[in-house]
């Protein structure tokens, strides 16, 4: 997947106002609560082919900086 | 040794809540955007005096079945009158079951009917008598603060029965079981039990974010051996039906898995996440509007604290 491509795709789980950049976290972004977060799961793994339910640090990941992180490390960015 | 569900009966408890109306004493709840998710509208909530005993009690009282043909009662609960004497054990008093059988309880949460159907299909062997009563009830809702937005819109109190008999001819498995007590504290109530821990309080905590991930990660692949050990196709199981956890969990396996809606039928909507009892109160739903008929495989998976899962397929 392509940084883009998840920043967008977290855009449209939280139903955002604001956009969505390396920054951005449940600190900043009023959508990413808890419920918030599991709309983003839920897109992440869709967009994985299930890949991301297997990876349990992935529930925690509560900033872009730390799913980028994440993803690095397990392959998934390009 | 082959088993087959008979009568199903369910109790739910004696108030009945509207979710919308917990955004009185929480100004500050998105009930929709809540909703959305969890898919609960109505939870339904215990009396101060109303125990899960209390309602598996009145569950059973509406099966009309012969006490003395009862071998065994078996009661899955975590929200016991007593820390001892086991809740079974006064089941068989209050329902007038004979001195001459087996009592005893499951502490598991939402996969427990699964673990009772396989405990009831292995004791069955062992009783002098053909049918064994399965009683699963909880009253979570004893346990949530009033402002705990993760679990207060989604449980609901309630208590179910299901005879279980021997059978000559009906499927009675594959069954599949698994446990991860590594996610022991993403659903969890503490000191209310025997362990003090001070820098806890003693209400309902749950990580709902762990919970889905460790639910995407192990049902669908649960589901997915269950069908190839039993060596029937997918397109065979005739309904799937899964504990009701709530809306978002529910479509994420639904979407794994790629069940048609009409094979997946869900009454989260109506009664809420009733814990043990959701499975048994769905397929009695399905019974009583004809959708289940006799002989139709049923893929049954329950899933969540523990983290403890557990899937069986049964011919009805």
């Amino acid at each position: 997947m392509k940084k883009e491509n998840i920043l967008q795709l977290i855009k449209e789980a939280l139903d955002a106002e604001n956009e969505i950049n390396d920054d951005s976290s449940e600190e900043n972004i009023p959508e990413w609560d808890s419920l918030g977060h599991l709309s983003i799961l839920t897109a992440l793994d869709e967009a994985t082919g299930g890949k991301a339910s297997a990876i349990s640090d992935l529930s925690e990941a509560t900033s872009v900086k730390k799913i980028f992180d994440i993803f690095e490390k397990e392959g998934i960015i390009e | 040794m082959k088993i087959e569900i008979g009568k199903i009966s369910y109790q739910l408890a004696s108030k009945k809540a509207s979710v919308f109306d917990f955004k009185e004493e929480n100004p500050d709840w998105d009930i929709n955007q809540i909703v959305s998710k969890t898919g609960v509208e109505t939870v339904y909530v215990s009396d101060e005096n109303e125990t899960a005993l209390d309602l598996c009690i009145k569950a059973a009282k509406k099966l009309n079945f012969d006490p003395d043909e009862i071998g065994a009662c078996i009661f899955v609960t975590q929200s016991p009158d007593y820390m001892l004497p086991t809740s079974a054990c006064i089941a068989q008093d209050e329902l007038g079951l004979s001195k001459n059988i087996a009592a005893f309880d499951i502490n598991l949460g939402c996969s427990g009917f699964i673990y009772a159907l396989s405990v009831a299909k292995g004791i069955l062997q062992d009783l002098k008598k053909d049918k064994i009563l399965i009683l699963c009830g909880d009253t979570y809702t004893k346990f949530i603060r009033n402002n705990d937005r993760t679990c207060r819109p989604v449980f609901s109190d309630a208590g179910s029965a299901v005879i279980i008999s021997k059978s000559k001819s009906k499927m009675s498995g594959p069954f599949s079981f698994g446990t991860d007590g590594s996610g022991y504290d993403k659903l969890i109530v503490r000191n209310r039990a025997t362990k003090i821990e001070n820098n806890f309080d003693n209400f309902i905590h749950m990580n709902g974010a762990e919970v889905l991930m460790f639910t995407m990660s192990n049902v669908p692949k649960g589901v997915n051996q269950l069908i190839e050990e039993s060596g029937l196709k997918f397109e065979d199981i005739d309904f799937f039906l899964f504990h009701q956890a709530s809306t978002i969990v529910l479509d994420n396996i639904q979407r794994k898995l790629k069940i048609p809606n009409e094979k997946m039928p869900r009454n989260n909507k109506y009664i809420g996440n009733t814990v043990s009892a959701t499975i048994p109160i769905l397929m009695k739903d399905l019974i009583s509007e004809g959708k289940i008929k006799k002989n139709d495989k049923i893929l049954m998976f329950g899933f969540g604290v523990g983290y403890s899962f557990g899937g069986c397929i049964l011919e009805y």
